[in-house]
């Protein structure tokens, strides 16, 4: 294989920008399509929730809030009282 | 005495050769910018000591590397040498990926498609220089920034070019931070970079469930070579977002991807023996590499300021440049940029979708390359 020199010759037997060209317009054709379907999602299961309701997530599931909030504000207040000390 | 002089002469020792010492020099450089520059610790770390492994010489016929087979080497590079262990390093991704930004701002997937410019450029220029088409195919994947698909790819379409395609992968995505402000900064204006999107809006469970399932069917019905990344990628999101697999969504984006990455490093690492990876080639791979990196990112930013031509709330460019597959350090390059402009301007949400995307197209890409340029 010569490396050293540059041919458009090379692309063309290869078939380079048929390649390219190719593949450049079935990668965008694949994103439309997708970003089309997220599109239409929305109104699609705004249609179909009349028929198959969302059922709202169980709130047991969700941990104590009130437990994050005093780990929130124990850190909060570690930090500030760390930083008027080191001023 | 006769003994000890026979066994000398099979020691490493008096196999080594100028290129497995350069090799175990480049393989300690790595190690030491993963730990001290944090470089991508997680792949160059056993990348690099695979590397420092393969280059340990042994006599002929001793069998000890990953191309002897029968060795242990050659075993753990079975999954390197027919594309096991990408796929499921995409199971370990699309379980650790959020959607939401997708779902929320969809005209931004665009983005990640115009960056896989940089795939078929590269490619070209390749091919220009004399490497065959598929190995054309194989280093122009470099400029999708994914290293799974890279290695992927590379083992279907050139396998003896393996080593360097990984390794300048893995090395340009870790210098992300380095390679792409300056191209952001070029190609845009201040007033371009200033420029605040619209909050995203809330996206409902359902649509991330279905999510998946749709766009799994849509890529692999247009592209059916990428069903093997594509599908695991949406499978482990499946698993992610359906509410009832927690623990196998958690299995996957922890201890399983964490298995592979071990196991995919270090032997692609030991496959870099000198013999094989100290070439012309390989300098043409790392040059071309960088090249394609620089068209990715350009036509991602690019595309966002075309974008902009017709549509009335704009998009910051900056956003364009997370369309290569470098998730999430490309999003994190863009806020940062963003940042230093306005440091009210968060940037991050919305540049998670063309990085998504980005793995998406690039993955699309290369099912594409392969079903072409099989041989």
């Amino acid at each position: 294989m010569d490396l050293i020199q540059i041919s458009i010759q090379r692309i063309i037997d290869g078939q380079g920008i048929e390649i390219a060209l190719t593949g450049m317009i079935t990668v965008f054709l694949v994103l439309i399509l997708i970003s089309v379907c997220i599109t239409m999602l929305p109104k699609t299961l705004n249609l179909l929730s009349g028929v198959f309701p969302e059922t709202p997530v169980p709130l047991t599931s969700t941990p104590d809030a009130s437990n994050d909030d005093e780990a929130i504000a124990a850190g909060v207040g570690y930090v500030l009282h760390h930083e008027r000390r080191s001023k | 005495m006769t003994i000890l002089f026979d066994f000398m002469s099979s020691s490493g020792f008096a196999a080594m050769t100028l290129g497995n010492a350069i090799m175990i020099v480049i393989a300690i450089v790595m190690i030491g910018l993963a730990i001290t520059k944090r470089f991508e610790p997680l792949l160059l770390v056993p990348i690099g000591f695979g590397a420092i492994v393969g280059n340990v010489p042994s006599l002929e016929g001793a069998g000890h590397g990953v191309y002897d087979e029968g060795s242990v080497l050659y075993y753990i590079y079975f999954g390197v040498r027919e594309g096991i262990f990408p796929p499921l390093v995409f199971l370990g991704i699309g379980a650790m990926t959020d959607f939401s930004a997708m779902l929320s701002n969809p005209k931004l997937v665009l983005l990640g498609g115009a960056a896989q410019i940089g795939v078929f450029l590269t490619l070209l220029g390749a091919l220009a220089i004399g490497f065959t088409p598929a190995e054309a195919g194989a280093v122009g994947i470099i400029g999708g920034a994914d290293g799974p698909t890279a290695i992927f790819l590379s083992s279907k379409l050139a396998p003896h070019l393996l080593g360097a395609i990984a390794i300048a992968s893995y090395s340009y995505m870790a210098l992300v931070p380095v390679i792409q402000p300056p191209i952001m900064r070029l190609l845009t204006t201040r007033e371009e970079r200033l420029i605040r999107m619209q909050p995203p809006r809330a996206v409902s469970q359902r649509e991330k469930i279905i999510f998946p399932i749709v766009a799994f069917l849509i890529a692999a019905m247009i592209a059916p070579d990428s069903i093997v990344l594509v599908g695991m990628l949406f499978f482990g999101n499946m698993l992610k977002e359906s509410g009832v697999t927690e623990r196998l969504a958690e299995t996957a984006r922890t201890s399983m991807i964490d298995i592979v990455t071990i196991l995919l490093g270090f032997s692609v690492g030991a496959s870099t023996e000198a013999q094989t990876f100290l070439t012309t080639q390989s300098l043409f791979i790392f040059a071309l590499g960088a090249l394609s990196f620089c068209i990715a990112t350009s036509g991602g930013l690019l595309f966002a300021k075309f974008m902009n031509l017709f549509l009335k709330e704009k998009i910051n460019p900056l956003v364009g440049a997370a369309g290569v597959s470098a998730v999430p350090m490309a999003a994190r390059v863009v806020q940062t940029v963003a940042h230093k402009e306005d440091p009210q301007n968060f940037l991050l949400f919305h540049a998670m979708v063309p990085n998504v995307a980005g793995v998406i197209g690039s993955a699309v890409g290369a099912g594409i390359l392969w079903s072409v340029l099989a041989p």
